[in-house]
């Protein structure tokens, strides 16, 4: 393989990786919470594609929307009966919660789908544009076009809509929020409402890419955690250049260093980031949670 | 803590008792493998193994106030420190154990100092990160038999292991006892209630910070050792089973977050009502497991310490009240 295909490669990885964080990012940003729970939303929108897909025949691309209304809805009732009572507790206390309800989605997915590891087989799927030596898969392309429009549709609802703007304001100053008339908990509700659905929008465009297992989603929790240091916490913006810079990582680590390393080259890179840069590599402040890396 | 919160009287009463009891409980623990059946020697040898894992965590997690999420790291480093010893280098079982208690502690004392700069999430989330990358690391050397797993040679009998499993909890106990009456258990809650003042005060953070990490790092890797050799067999996934950080962690809520009995006694309770559940539904232990641990964060965040603290005015108004502390 050229250079120059490993950068189209790595543009693709990354493209994708940066829908995956974007929802975790969006959630950490506004109400601080680190949601372990996360990579189970994007397993959900790989399923509810699959199945779709092997029911009733629906192209992943077009299961989007669906996925995205079902893990809305499902983010907004976890969120109104589990994580508002912890938003504001130790950060243990949220780390554990949103990983014990990581346990049980991924169990009751275990126990309803079994361990089986499934895939997409859509009539394009090993296809793509040639261009001499170099390729894009058409499935690949697809998922990082919609990536890109599903991330600039989250930035324009969060800069320029009334209710965007109220999603932000809660994560500035609560006291301010509320005193003009913002439902804190529902601003909440919505967000990781938003977060989920952002999730299963990314599980539904990695089941064209790649095979799907119960399981798979802690490993996309930790991505988006490493994508949200590298590229600096709670802004659109951030998981964007994460994410590709995150592709770029991933993709030449594995050329230089070799195959099944991935995982261990993204927490060296993470802890190096930390430790030298704990406000990220774009590193502007812009929420709750910043506060925290360095102060107490 | 929660000994010094009860009335004097009520403790001259009550600790000559309690003293008693876990005496009473150490030698009906010690003859289980003569009296009871397999199976229980089995589940203790677990519980055990948990309540060490835990008590290594309150170190660092409860006195510290540290959140470390990838203590199994330190588990899996132990274990495969034994089978590498054992099944290629050929040694005997216990200068594999001492490989397998004193690797992790330097690798945690190594990576502590840099890490242990990181505070809240940024911490917990690097520890994960360790684990993850330690389980790469196994998987991807031959000499750990990469992802296939490692063989340690057959030990004498069941009995060995809870003695082995046994004796490991009675010394974490013991180490979290000295602990606590010592200069660095002093200085790790001063860190826990404010790390700046206690800085101020010149007390050594970063030293204190990383012998709590490493103290703990040799817990995990010692109980890991002895797992590897009683099981006889280890490979990466289960050696570095990323959800026994959250058990361990759980356990110490469930039994009192920063006190020296709490992890014990939250291992024999979560463990025990775990193996219970693993027995009757194997498929679906986990699911109830996951609701345990949500319920048990938003109902007890203090734990049995806790409520025992609250016992005068104890009533189910107590949990409504823990469940809306922090409600938004």
């Amino acid at each position: 393989m050229t250079t120059v295909q490993q950068i189209i490669n790595a543009l693709l990885l990354g493209g994708l990786l940066a829908l995956v964080a974007l929802g975790f990012s969006l959630v950490w940003g506004i109400m601080n919470v680190i949601n372990l729970a996360h990579g189970t939303f994007i397993m959900l929108g790989a399923y509810t594609a699959y199945w779709m897909f092997s029911l009733w025949g629906v192209d992943p691309f077009l299961s989007i929307p669906v996925a995205m209304l079902l893990l809305f809805v499902l983010g907004a009732i976890l969120q109104v009966s589990v994580i508002n009572f912890i938003v504001r507790a130790p950060v243990l206390a949220t780390l554990l919660v949103t990983f014990g309800l990581e346990i049980l989605i991924t169990n009751i997915a275990l126990k309803l789908w079994t361990a089986d590891v499934r895939s997409v087989q859509t009539h394009y799927a090993g296809r793509g544009i040639a261009l001499g030596s170099l390729s894009i898969p058409y499935n690949k392309l697809g998922a990082l076009v919609l990536a890109l429009i599903i991330t600039a549709l989250l930035w324009l609802f969060l800069e320029r809509t009334k209710l965007g703007r109220a999603i932000r304001a809660t994560a500035y100053d609560q006291v301010g929020a509320r005193a003009v008339g913002i439902n804190i908990g529902r601003m909440y509700a919505l967000t990781f409402g938003i977060g989920a659905a952002l999730a299963g929008a990314a599980g539904a465009l990695i089941s064209t890419t790649s095979a799907i297992t119960p399981m798979m989603g802690s490993s996309y929790t930790i991505r988006a955690f490493a994508i949200c240091v590298l590229g600096g916490l709670g802004s659109v913006t951030g998981a964007l250049v994460g994410g590709l810079l995150f592709g770029f990582i991933e993709v030449f680590g594995v050329v230089w260093i070799g195959p099944g390393y991935s995982d261990a080259i993204v927490f060296l890179v993470l802890v190096l980031v930390l430790i030298m840069r704990p406000q990220g590599i774009l590193g502007r402040a812009f929420s709750a949670g910043v506060q925290e890396a360095g102060g107490a | 803590m929660t000994a010094l919160a009860v009335p004097a009287a009520v403790r001259r009463l009550v600790m000559p008792a309690w003293y008693g009891a876990l005496v009473l409980a150490c030698v009906y623990l010690a003859l289980i493998p003569t009296i009871g059946t397999g199976y229980w020697v089995r589940t203790l040898t677990f519980i055990f193994m948990f309540a060490v894992l835990a008590a290594g965590w309150n170190l660092i997690g409860g006195f510290a106030g540290y959140a470390a999420f990838g203590q199994v790291g330190w588990f899996g480093m132990g274990a495969y420190s034994v089978a590498v010893a054992m099944s290629k280098w050929h040694w005997p079982f216990y200068p594999a154990l001492a490989l397998g208690t004193a690797l992790p502690a330097a690798a945690a004392l190594a990576v502590g100092l840099p890490v242990l700069r990181l505070r809240g999430h940024y911490f917990a989330i690097a520890t994960l990160g360790i684990a993850i990358t330690l389980r790469e690391l196994v998987n991807n050397f031959d000499l750990t038999g990469a992802g296939s797993g490692l063989s340690t040679p057959l030990g004498p009998s069941f009995s060995y292991y809870y003695y082995l499993m046994f004796g490991a909890m009675l010394l974490a106990v013991a180490v979290t006892w000295m602990l606590r009456r010592s200069r660095l258990g002093y200085a790790l809650l001063a860190i826990r209630e404010n790390e700046s003042a206690a800085a101020t005060l010149g007390v050594n953070t970063t030293l204190a910070k990383a012998a709590a990490f490493a103290i703990s790092a040799a817990l995990a890797g010692l109980v890991g050792a002895i797992y590897a050799y009683w099981t006889a067999f280890i490979d990466p996934s289960t050696v570095f089973d990323l959800t026994f950080n959250v058990r361990m962690i759980v356990m110490v809520i469930l039994g009192g977050t920063g006190t020296i009995l709490g992890p014990v006694i939250g291992a024999f309770l979560l463990e025990g009502i775990s193996q219970t559940l693993w027995s009757s539904f194997p498929a679906e232990h986990l699911i109830f497991f996951g609701i345990a641990v949500v319920l048990i964060v938003l109902f007890v965040p203090a734990g049995l310490s806790g409520l025992l603290l609250e016992l005068r005015t104890l009533s189910p108004r107590l949990f409504v009240r823990n469940l809306l502390r922090y409600r938004v």
